[in-house]
C-alpha cells in the first residue's frame, strides 16, 4: 500500500446535461484527498452538447481523462473501459449525475491505510432532488452478505481494489441493470476485509425515472438482479435459488432443509389458558397445533418442558395432537426460563433446535423449513422471526443494542410496514433475535452452553445472542417466518438493574448497534 | 475378562448404578448434558467477563484526563447557555402571552366565548 493511494474515479457518460454533468465534476474536484483521477467514459453520445461539455471539463484539471467509445457499449462496456484505464489501486463509482460529498475520499483514504486488507468498502448514501435538497438517508449495516443477497444496499458510495476489480472479470453485460450488483458479490467473495463507513459520502440524485426514485421504474434491472444472485448462489456452492423478492429491487433466496435433519421444537410451559382474538384457548396446545399446520418436515420432535401446576388434560391433548413427536418433559423449580430450555435441550434428540414460547402462534407455511434451512451455512449461528402482538403491531423484527439499552426494532410498528429500505421485507443480519421463535444447530447450542440460567426472565437472549456472536457467527432475521406473540402490549416488563448489569458484565455496555440505523 | 472392582466409580468419576434402567441412565445422561452446558456457560461468560475487564483496564489507562475536565467544562458552558437560551424563550412567549390577552381582540372574543363556555362547561378549572 502506497502512503497515499490513487483513487480513480470511474463515471460512464450518457447524454449528460452539460450542468448536471458539471455539478458532478465539481464534486471530484472539491475533494480535499488529493490522491484521485476521474476517468469519464462516454458511451458515443449523439449530444453534441454533452460533447461540448465533456472537452471543457477535460481541460479543468490534468487529473481529469475523457474516455470516447467509438460505440455505444453500454453501462458495463463503458465501466470497464473505465476500470481498465485505471491507474489507481482503488475505483470509485460515481454515476454521471451524482455527487460525492465533500471529503469523501479522504474517508476512504484514511480506512485504507489503517487497514491494509480492505478490498471493499461502501458508505451511506442518501438523495438529492433537482433543487438540490437532500432526502431519503440510508443508514446502512455493516457486512452483511445475506442482506447483501437479498437486496442490492451497499450501493453507493462503492470502493473496490481495482485489481480485484479486474481480476473477478470486470462489469458483465449479461447483467446490464443490475451490474453493479453483479460485480461487488464477486468482489466480496474474494475480498479479505469489507469495511462499511457509517457517514453519508454520496448523494445520489432524483430526476423522473431514474432508479433513485424507485426500483420499479426499471423492471428489467430486476431481473437482471435475480440472475446475478442466482449466479452468486451457484459460484459460492449454496444449495439455494433466487427469485424477485416481495418488492421492487429485492430479492429471495430459497433454502431446502435436508428432510434427513431432525429438527427438536423446545416449549417452555406452565400450560396457561387465556384469550386470544376473542376465544379461550390452552396456549400451549395451540402453538403446537400452529407449528404443524405449517410445517411440512416431518422428522420433527416437540420437547414441552412443564411445570408441575400444568393441568394434566392439556399434556393429554397435547399428546393427542402430535402423538409420537412428542416429548414431555417435567421441571420442578421456581420460574426459570434459561434452565427450562436446557433441560429441555438435554433431553433432546434433534440436529436443530428451535426455541419457541408457548404463548405463539405461527402463521406463516413452511415454518421449520424456513426457520431452520439457513444454519446450513456455517457462517450463521442463529436465526429468529417477524413476531407480532394480537393487534397486528409488530412486536419483533430483530434485536438492536445501543445506549439506549437493549431492544426490539420496529416494536409497535404497523403490520404493512416494510421497514428502514425495506429492511423488514428481506432477510438481514442482525445483532439479535428474541428467544420467543429462534433456531441454531446443535453444536453450537451445546457449545455456548445454551441459556445462561444466571438470568431466569429477562435478557438471558440479548446474552444468548451475544455468546453466538462470539463465536464469529452471524445471526440472521427472517422476514417471512411470521407469529403472533400473545405478549401483553400494554404490560410493563418488570426489568431489574441487576439484569443489565448482568449482561453488561460480560459484555460491555452497548454504543451502536451496527446492523440497525433505524 | 475381569468384572470392574467397583462399579459405582470410573475415571471420569460418575457413579453409575449397575440395576438403573434405561431410562434411568437415559436422565442421567441428561443431567449431565445440562451439567455440561452450565459449565460451558460459565467459560464462556468468564472469558467475556475477562475480555471486558480488559478493554475497560485499557481504555482507562489511555485516558487524558485533563482533556476529559476540559470537555467537562465546555459541556457545563453549553448548558448553562442552553439553559439561558431556554429562559430568553420562556420570557418571550410569557410576554407574548401577555400581549394577545391584553389585546381587544382578546377581550372580545373572550367576552363572546365566556357565556358559552359557562353553559358548556368547557374551560373549568382553567387559569
Amino acid at each position: 500500500m502506497s502512503a497515499s493511494p490513487l483513487f480513480s474515479v470511474v463515471t460512464p457518460v450518457y447524454n449528460t446535461p452539460p450542468a448536471v454533468l458539471r455539478e458532478t465534476v465539481d464534486s471530484v474536484l472539491v475533494q480535499g484527498w488529493a490522491g484521485w483521477e476521474l476517468l469519464l467514459v462516454d458511451d458515443r453520445s449523439p449530444s453534441a452538447e454533452t460533447a461540448a461539455a465533456l472537452e471543457e471539463i477535460e481541460a479543468l484539471d490534468p487529473r481529469i481523462r475523457v474516455l470516447r467509445r467509438e460505440t455505444n457499449g453500454g453501462i458495463s462496456a463503458a465501466s470497464n473501459d473505465g476500470l481498465a484505464a485505471a491507474r489507481g489501486e482503488f475505483v470509485v463509482l460515481l454515476d454521471h449525475d451524482d455527487l460525492l460529498v465533500p471529503g469523501a475520499l479522504a474517508k476512504a483514504a484514511r480506512a485504507v491505510l489503517d487497514d491494509e486488507t480492505i478490498d471493499y468498502l461502501y458508505t451511506d448514501e442518501d438523495k438529492i432532488d433537482e433543487d438540490g435538497y437532500t432526502f431519503d438517508v440510508f443508514q446502512k449495516p455493516d457486512w452483511s452478505p445475506e442482506r447483501f443477497r437479498w437486496q442490492m444496499y451497499t450501493c453507493h458510495m462503492s470502493v473496490f481494489r481495482t485489481e480485484l476489480g479486474r481480476e473477478v472479470g470486470g462489469f458483465d453485460s449479461a447483467f446490464d441493470g443490475a451490474q453493479d450488483h453483479d460485480l461487488i458479490l464477486k468482489v466480496t467473495e474474494r475480498a479479505r476485509t469489507i469495511h462499511h463507513i457509517p457517514e453519508v459520502l454520496y448523494h445520489w440524485r432524483t430526476v423522473p425515472g431514474s432508479t433513485a426514485t424507485g426500483a420499479d421504474a426499471k423492471p428489467y434491472a430486476w431481473d437482471a438482479g435475480v440472475r446475478a444472485v442466482s449466479a452468486h448462489l451457484e459460484r459460492t456452492g449454496q444449495r439455494a435459488t433466487a427469485e424477485r423478492g416481495t418488492l421492487p429491487g429485492t430479492y429471495a433466496v430459497r433454502r431446502e432443509l435436508d428432510p434427513a435433519l431432525r429438527v427438536s421444537v423446545i416449549i417452555p410451559t406452565r400450560g396457561t389458558a387465556g384469550d386470544a382474538f376473542g376465544k379461550p384457548r390452552v396456549f400451549v396446545v395451540e402453538a403446537v397445533r400452529a407449528v404443524l399446520d405449517h410445517t411440512a418436515h416431518e422428522n420433527l420432535e416437540f420437547v414441552v418442558v412443564y411445570d408441575e401446576t400444568t393441568p394434566p388434560a392439556v399434556l393429554d391433548e397435547l399428546g393427542d395432537l402430535a402423538g409420537d413427536k412428542l416429548l414431555l418433559v417435567p421441571y420442578a423449580k421456581p420460574f426459570n426460563f434459561s434452565e427450562k430450555c436446557n433441560v429441555g435441550f438435554a433431553r433432546s434428540t434433534g440436529d436443530r433446535i428451535v426455541l419457541l414460547n408457548d404463548d405463539t402462534e405461527v402463521i406463516s407455511d413452511g415454518f421449520i423449513e424456513r426457520l431452520v434451512a439457513p444454519l446450513d451455512d456455517d457462517g450463521v449461528g442463529l436465526t429468529g422471526a417477524l413476531l407480532y402482538f394480537e393487534d397486528g403491531t409488530v412486536q419483533h423484527g430483530g434485536h438492536r443494542y445501543g445506549v439506549a439499552g437493549y431492544g426490539h426494532s420496529y416494536f409497535g410498528e404497523h403490520s404493512e410496514s416494510t421497514g428502514h429500505f425495506n429492511e423488514l421485507s428481506i432477510y438481514r443480519e442482525v445483532t439479535g433475535v428474541t428467544a420467543a421463535c429462534s433456531a441454531i444447530t446443535r453444536e453450537l447450542y451445546a457449545e455456548i452452553g445454551g441459556m445462561w440460567e444466571g438470568l431466569p426472565g429477562n435478557y438471558n437472549d440479548v446474552d444468548y445472542c451475544y455468546k453466538v456472536r462470539q463465536t464469529g457467527r452471524r445471526i440472521l432475521f427472517l422476514h417471512d417466518v411470521r407469529l403472533f406473540h400473545f405478549e401483553s402490549k400494554t404490560r410493563v416488563p418488570t426489568v431489574h438493574a441487576w439484569e443489565m448489569e448482568f449482561v453488561e458484565r460480560r459484555w460491555g455496555r452497548p454504543t451502536d448497534d451496527v446492523y440497525s440505523g433505524r | 475378562m475381569t468384572e470392574p472392582a467397583d462399579h459405582d466409580a470410573n475415571v471420569l468419576g460418575i457413579r453409575v448404578d449397575p440395576d438403573a434402567s434405561i431410562d434411568e441412565l437415559r436422565e442421567r445422561c441428561a443431567e449431565l448434558i445440562h451439567e455440561q452446558l452450565r459449565l460451558r456457560d460459565q467459560i464462556s461468560g468468564l472469558t467475556a467477563e475477562r475480555d471486558e475487564l480488559a478493554r475497560r483496564m485499557e481504555a482507562a489507562a489511555d485516558v487524558d484526563h485533563w482533556s476529559l475536565i476540559t470537555r467537562i467544562d465546555e459541556l457545563e458552558v453549553r448548558l448553562r447557555q442552553a439553559n439561558h437560551l431556554l429562559a430568553d424563550e420562556k420570557a418571550q412567549r410569557n410576554r407574548e402571552r401577555d400581549e394577545v390577552k391584553a389585546s381587544n381582540s382578546w377581550r372580545i372574543g373572550n367576552a363572546i366565548v365566556r357565556p358559552v363556555s359557562a353553559i358548556t362547561g368547557r374551560g373549568r378549572g382553567r387559569a
